[in-house]
C-alpha cells in the first residue's frame, strides 16, 4: 500500500513545494568494475523468446548496456531442454514455430548460464494467471490530477487464493510503457502483500495504471491525453513468481525514489534468483517464466 | 517480581525518615506573576543567612523547611524585581508571592527565566530552556514563532532537513523524543509535515528540553523529554492575544473566571493559504482544501489553599482535500486533568490523568462503487499520581507512578473495487505500560548535589487479538510467516520488564562554576514505524510485541559550567556517549503500512551516538544571544544492512554550530538574526544501473548505507521587531515583525538523489540517469506579521 500513501503524499507536496527546487549536480559514485547482467524474463505467449545477458555499467553512463555474447544459455523443464541461441550482441534467442510454447503453468524451469567459465543457474515455477475482462475507454473532463481526454482502464479479476503476483505489460500502438512509474506488479488484486485483499477485481488505481504518463508538456502546451481514437492498447498479463514481485517492487521504489521527495526511501538493491553455483553469489537480474493472459483493443 | 519488592522498600524506608527534625518550620506557597497571576516555573526562594534556598516546581510551588527563628526571605525570578521580606517563623507558614516585572525591562527579552546563576547551581544537565518571550524574537520561516524549529538552534538537537517532521536529540530518532503538552504526549507534533509545529505560542508558557541526566520521574523514551508546558491563564483581567501572520491568524483570549481563584485560556489558529488561493484556481478545484488549525484551551480553579484543578485541552488538524476524490487529514487531540494537592506543607502531590489521540483519514473515489476509506489511529488514557516532600532545603523526595492504557489501531481499511466492498482492516493492538519511581535530590554539604533515582517499567502487551511467530531468514529477508495465536480481550501476550536507574552529580567548584556528571538507562515500549527521510504522517506507532523488543538505551554525560561577570555570561561544556538497544529497521523493500505481517520485516540493531556540545550566552544588555556548537556522530549496526557493518544515521551531523544573537536598536526597535551551519547528513548513491525487462534499474553495488554525504547546510535569517509605544494608561499595543528567512538565497539540499528521463525514452533507445540536488526551501522568504495584545 506504500503507493496509495505516495500518492496522496505527493499531492500535497506538490501544493507546499513551490519554494523548492531541484538542479543537476556531480556526485562522485563509486563503480568499480561491471557486473554480468541476466535478463531473463519470458513466457508462454507461441512467439520467440529472448533472454539477455548484458554488463552494469556506471550510474550516470547514458549509453545502452553491453551486450555479452558467448555464452551458453538453456532452460530445462523437466526432460526437456529450451535451447536459447547466442544472437552475437548479448541476445539469446529460444524460436517458436508459431504454436510451440515454454512449457505450462505448474512446470518447474531452471536457467543454466555458463558464461566466461562460471556456472549461474535459477529456479523457477509457471504461476497461474487469471483472464483479462475487458480494456475499457473512457473520456474525462475537468477531473482534478488529470489532463482531459480518453482514459484507459484494465478489468481483470484476481484468483482466489492469497499469494498470486502479476506483471501487466502495456503496449501503446506497439511500443511497450517502459517509463519507470508505468511499472507495477501486482499483488493479488492490489499494490502489495499483507492488506489481504483476494479474489477481487484489480482495484481502480491498478486498472488505471495502463495508460501512459504524459511527457512534461512544452511551454504552454496542454498535457497530452493518454490515448487518441484509432490507438492500439496492447495488455500481456502476466504471472509471476513472488520473489519476482518483490524484485519488481524495489525495482520501481527505486527508480522512481525521487519523486518520494522528502520521503524517500532508503537505496535497496533488487535481489535476483540466479546464482553463481561455485560462489553460491547471486547474480544481478532475474528468471521468470510468466503465463500470459492477453487483450488487445482499438479505442474507438 | 523481586525488583518491585525492593523498590517498594526503598520507598518505605524513604518515607520512615520524613518528618524527624521536630524544631523546623516550613514555608510554602506559590510565586506568581503579579499581572497575570501565572505562576512562575523555576522562582527561587532564598534565605540569606543560612544560605539556602529553594526553587518553584512545573505548578509554582514553592516549600522550604528551616528551624524557627526570625529571617530574611528572598523571592526572585529574571526578569521581575525580587521581593524580600523578614518573617518571624514560629509555626509553618503559607506564603503565595506576586512578583512586579521590573519596571525597566517592560516587555523586555530575557533569554533566561529563571535564577540567574541557576545554569551552574543546579544539579540538572544536558537541560535546555526556552522561554516565549525568547521564542517569539527569533527569525522564522514565514515569521511564525515555532517551538521545535526554535529547540534546532539548542545543541544536541537536529533534524533531517527543512520540512522534516520532529527533531533529532543527541543522535536519536524522531520517535525518542516524549513531546508532551501540559503532561499529555503529543504522537505527531508537525502541521504541513514539519513546516511548523502544533504548539500554539500564544498558550505555551514554558519549554524545556532534557537531553541527558533524566531525572527518574521521566520516562518512556531514549533519547529526551520536549516538556512544553501551558499557560494557565490571566487571572486578574482579560486579556487578548493575536497575531496576523504569512500562514497563520491568530487569537487568544484570557481571563479571570472567579478572580484569583480561577481563569481560563483559549487559543486558536488556522492557516489561510486555501482562502488566499482560492480566487486563483481554476474550477476543478472547487472542492480543494488545505488548512490546518488548532485550538489549545485550559482552565483552573483554585479550590482552597490545598487544592487546585487544571483542566486542560488541544485539539489540531491539518486537512487536505481534491475534489470530491480524494481527501487526507490528520492530528492531535489531547485532554489533561490535574489535581494539586497539598497534604502538607512539605507534601505536594499532583495526580494528573490524560487522554490523547493521534489519527489520519484517507479517502479516495466518488462514486459507491469504487472507493477506498482508511484510517489508522493511537489512543491512550493514563493516570499518574506524583509525590514531592520537600524534606530540607537540601533535600527533596520524589516518588509516584503512573500507569498507560494504549490502543492501536494500525489500518481500519475498506476498499470498494467495482461494487464489491472488501474490509482490509488490521487487527487492534492493546498495551499496558506501568512504572513506578522514586527519586532523591540532595545536597552533601556546600559543594555537591545528588540526584538518584530508580524507575521501575513493565509492559504488557494483551489481548485481544493474534500474536504472529515467523521462522528464520538470511540476514535482511522477510521472515516467514510460521502461525498466529489468538487471544481474547486483556489476556497477557507478551511481558518486559527494566529496572532504569538514573543518577546525576554536582560540584560546585567556586561560586561561578561547576562540574556536573550524569548517568541514565531509559527504555522505551513503543514504535515508530518509519522508512523515510522525513517521517510521514501516515506513519503508524506499533506497540513492543512477541516479535518486536523495547528499544533500551545507556547514556553517560560530563559537563563543566562556568559564569562570568555577574552571570551576565553563561558558559556550558558537555560530552556525552549514548549506547541504544533494540532499534527498528527494516528489510529492503518493506511495506509498513496496512500490511498484517509488518513483524517479519523488522530487522533488529544497535546504535551508539557520542558528542560533543558548546554553548555560550550573553544574557543581558543591548546586544545579547548564545552560539551553540555540536560536534557529534551517531551511527547504527543492523545486521542485513550496508554488510552487517556500523554506518551513519540519516541525522548524523558532524558540525552543528548556530548563532542566535539579538541587538535592542532602540527601546522599540530589535534586530534578531541567526545563522545555523550543518554537515552535511550521509545518504547512499546507486553506483551502477542495468537494464532488465526494458527498464534501467540503479544498482548499489557496495551494498553500502549512508557512505557519501550531501552538501553542507546553513543559512541566515532576520527579523527586525517594532514594539509598540509605551505610554501611561494606554492598554492596546501592536507589535510588527518583518523578517527573512534564507537571506542569501543559498539553495541547501534537503537530499540528493538520483533519477532517471521522465520524458519517454524511443524503444532501445539511450536513457540519461544523474543525480539531483532538492532544495525545499530554494529562495530567500520575506514575511510580515503583525501582533496584538490588550
Amino acid at each position: 500500500m506504500n503507493n496509495i500513501n505516495k500518492y496522496m503524499l505527493l499531492a500535497v507536496l506538490a501544493f507546499l513545494f513551490a519554494s523548492s527546487c531541484t538542479d543537476p549536480i556531480d556526485v562522485d559514485l563509486n563503480f568499480d568494475n561491471a557486473q554480468l547482467v541476466v535478463d531473463a524474463w519470458v513466457d508462454d505467449q507461441a512467439k520467440d523468446q529472448i533472454i539477455r545477458l548484458t554488463l552494469t555499467q556506471q550510474y550516470d553512463n547514458s549509453a545502452r548496456a553491453e551486450g555479452v555474447p558467448g555464452a551458453t544459455v538453456e532452460v530445462v523443464e523437466g526432460s526437456n531442454v529450451y535451447e536459447f541461441v547466442d544472437q552475437g550482441n548479448g541476445d539469446y534467442k529460444w524460436s517458436s514455430d508459431g504454436t510451440t510454447t515454454l512449457g505450462e503453468v505448474g512446470d518447474v524451469f531452471v536457467l543454466k548460464i555458463n558464461a566466461d567459465g562460471n556456472l549461474y543457474e535459477g529456479t523457477t515455477s509457471m504461476y497461474r494467471v487469471p483472464e483479462i475482462d475487458s480494456i475499457t475507454t473512457e473520456e474525462r473532463k475537468d477531473e482534478i490530477g488529470f489532463a482531459d481526454g480518453i482514459y484507459a482502464q484494465l478489468y481483470a479479476r484476481d484468483l482466489p487464493g492469497i499469494g498470486d503476483t502479476y506483471w501487466a505489460r502495456t503496449y501503446k500502438n506497439g511500443i511497450f510503457l517502459n517509463k519507470p512509474a508505468e511499472l507495477f506488479p501486482i499483488y493479488d488484486a492490489t499494490f502489495s502483500p499483507g492488506s489481504s485483499l483476494d479474489g477481487i477485481t484489480f482495484i481502480p488505481p491498478i486498472r488505471e495504471l495502463i495508460n501512459p504518463i504524459p511527457d512534461a508538456p512544452e511551454n504552454g502546451e496542454d498535457v497530452p491525453s493518454p490515448y487518441k481514437v484509432g490507438d492500439e492498447i496492447r495488455v500481456e498479463l502476466m504471472s509471476i513468481s513472488n520473489e519476482a514481485y518483490e524484485f519488481l517492487s524495489i525495482a520501481f521504489e527505486q527508480m522512481t525514489n525521487g519523486t518520494n521527495t522528502i520521503f524517500a526511501l532508503p537505496i535497496a538493491n533488487t535481489r535476483s534468483n540466479v546464482f553463481n553455483i561455485i560462489t553460491g553469489e547471486r547474480m544481478i537480474g532475474f528468471f521468470n517464466v510468466g503465463s500470459t493472459s492477453v487483450e488487445t483493443i482499438l479505442v474507438e | 517480581m523481586n525488583n518491585c519488592k525492593w523498590l517498594m522498600f526503598c520507598l518505605l524506608f524513604l518515607t520512615a525518615s520524613f518528618g524527624l527534625s521536630q524544631k523546623d518550620v516550613t514555608i510554602s506557597g506559590y510565586v506568581k506573576d503579579a499581572s497575570s497571576g501565572e505562576t512562575l516555573i523555576g522562582a527561587t526562594v532564598y534565605v540569606p543567612e543560612l544560605q539556602l534556598g529553594s526553587s518553584t516546581n512545573v505548578y509554582g510551588f514553592y516549600s522550604i523547611t528551616i528551624p524557627e527563628g526570625s529571617y530574611r526571605l528572598e523571592w526572585g525570578y529574571v526578569g521581575f524585581s525580587d521581593y524580600a521580606e523578614t518573617i518571624k517563623l514560629n509555626s509553618n507558614l503559607k506564603k503565595d508571592i506576586e512578583l512586579g516585572i521590573e519596571a525597566a525591562q517592560m516587555d523586555e527579552v530575557v533569554i533566561v527565566a529563571e535564577a540567574k546563576d541557576k545554569n551552574v547551581r543546579d544539579i540538572q544537565m544536558s537541560v535546555n530552556k526556552l522561554d516565549i518571550q525568547t521564542l517569539q524574537k527569533l527569525p522564522t520561516l514565514l515569521g511564525e514563532t515555532e517551538v521545535l524549529r526554535s529547540i534546532q538552534l539548542l545543541p544536541g538537537v537536529t533534524s533531517v532537513g527543512e520540512g522534516a517532521a520532529g527533531f533529532n536529540v543527541r543522535g536519536g530518532s524522531i520517535d525518542q523524543n516524549l513531546v508532551l503538552l501540559d503532561e499529555a504526549p503529543v504522537y505527531n507534533s508537525s502541521h504541513l509535515f514539519g513546516f511548523f509545529s502544533v504548539f500554539n505560542p500564544d498558550a505555551v508558557k514554558d519549554v524545556k528540553l532534557y537531553k541527558g541526566g533524566i531525572p527518574a520521574r521521566y520516562g518512556g523514551r531514549l533519547s529526551s523529554i520536549l516538556d512544553v508546558r501551558m499557560k494557565e491563564g490571566n487571572n486578574k483581567k482579560l486579556a487578548v492575544n493575536g497575531g496576523i501572520g504569512t500562514i497563520f491568524s491568530r487569537l487568544a483570549i484570557e481571563a479571570p473566571i472567579v478572580k484569583d481563584k480561577s481563569s481560563f485560556i483559549i487559543a486558536g489558529r488556522r492557516s489561510y493559504i486555501d482562502w488566499l488561493s482560492r480566487p486563483f484556481l481554476s474550477d476543478e478545484f472547487a472542492n480543494t482544501a488545505l488548512n490546518f488549525y488548532d485550538l489549545t484551551l485550559k482552565t483552573n480553579y483554585k479550590i482552597n489553599e490545598n487544592n487546585q484543578i487544571f483542566v486542560s485541552g488541544y485539539f489540531g488538524r491539518d486537512n487536505f482535500r481534491f475534489g470530491d476524490a480524494a481527501g487526507f487529514n490528520w492530528g492531535n487531540s489531547t485532554a489533561t486533568l490535574r489535581w494539586n494537592h497539598l497534604f502538607s506543607d512539605r507534601l505536594f502531590f499532583n495526580l494528573t490523568s490524560y487522554y490523547s489521540n493521534y489519527d489520519y483519514q484517507i479517502n479516495f473515489g466518488d462514486t459507491a462503487e469504487d472507493k477506498f476509506d482508511w484510517s489508522a489511529r493511537i489512543i491512550n488514557y493514563s493516570l499518574k499520581p506524583q509525590f514531592s516532600y520537600f524534606l530540607k532545603p537540601t533535600n527533596v523526595i520524589r516518588f509516584g507512578g503512573q500507569s498507560i492504557l494504549y490502543e492501536f489501531q494500525p489500518a481500519n481499511a475498506i476498499a470498494v473495487s467495482n461494487n464489491e466492498a472488501i474490509d482490509i482492516s488490521l487487527d487492534k493492538q492493546y498495551a499496558f505500560e506501568s512504572n513506578i519511581f522514586v527519586e532523591n535530590e540532595l545536597d552533601v554539604g556546600s559543594r555537591i548535589k545528588l540526584n538518584y533515582g530508580l524507575r521501575l517499567s513493565l509492559f504488557n502487551y494483551v489481548g485481544k487479538g493474534n500474536a504472529y511467530e515467523y521462522g528464520e531468514a538470511p540476514a535482511g529477508e522477510v521472515k516467514p510467516f510460521v502461525s498466529s495465536t489468538s487471544y481474547d480481550q486483556w489476556e497477557n501476550i507478551q511481558t518486559y520488564w527494566n529496572l532504569e536507574p538514573r543518577a546525576s552529580i554536582k560540584y560546585q567548584m567556586n561560586e561561578t562554576s561547576s562540574i556536573k556528571l550524569s548517568y541514565n538507562r531509559t527504555a522505551q515500549y513503543i514504535h515508530l514505524l518509519s522508512n523515510t527521510i522525513a517521517a510521514t504522517p501516515v506513519d503508524v506507532w506499533t506497540p513492543s510485541t512477541n516479535n518486536i523488543k523495547p528499544q533500551l538505551a545507556d547514556q553517560v554525560a560530563m559537563g563543566f559550567f562556568k559564569n562570568l561577570d555577574e552571570d551576565k555570561y553563561e558558559m556550558s561544556a558537555e560530552i556525552y556517549y549514548k549506547s541504544m538497544d533494540n532499534l527498528v529497521d527494516y528489510i529492503d523493500g518493506a511495506d509498513l503500512i496496512l500490511n498484517q505481517f509488518l513483524e517479519g520485516q523488522i530487522l533488529e540493531g544497535e546504535g551508539r551516538a557520542y558528542g560533543l556540545e558548546l554553548m555560550a550566552k550573553k544574557k543581558e544588555g543591548r546586544f545579547s544571544g548564545w552560539l551553540s556548537y555540536t560536534l557529534a556522530r551517531t551511527e547504527r549496526q543492523v545486521v542485513g544492512i550496508n554488510n552487517n557493518q556500523w554506518y551513519p544515521a540519516r541525522f548524523d551531523q558532524l558540525h552543528n554550530l548556530s548563532v542566535t544573537t539579538f541587538y535592542d536598536i532602540t527601546n522599540r526597535l530589535t534586530l534578531s538574526a541567526n545563522f545555523v551551519f550543518n554537515s552535511g547528513t550521509p545518504t547512499t548513491f546507486a553506483s551502477s544501473r542495468f537494464e532488465q525487462a526494458g527498464f534501467v534499474i540503479p544498482n548499489n553495488d557496495n551494498n553500502a548505507r549512508n557512505d557519501v554525504r550531501i552538501p553542507n547546510y546553513h543559512r541566515m535569517d532576520l527579523s527586525l521587531t517594532i514594539n509598540p509605544k509605551e505610554k501611561p494608561g494606554k492598554k492596546y499595543f501592536g507589535k510588527w515583525i518583518i523578517g527573512v528567512y534564507n537571506l542569501y538565497n543559498r539553495k541547501n539540499a534537503f537530499s540528493v538523489y538520483q533519477s532517471q528521463d521522465l520524458d519517454r525514452v524511443a524503444p532501445m533507445g539511450e536513457t540519461t540517469s544523474e543525480a539531483l540536488r532538492l532544495a525545499v526551501i530554494g529562495s530567500v522568504i520575506p514575511s510580515i506579521s503583525y501582533n496584538f495584545n490588550f
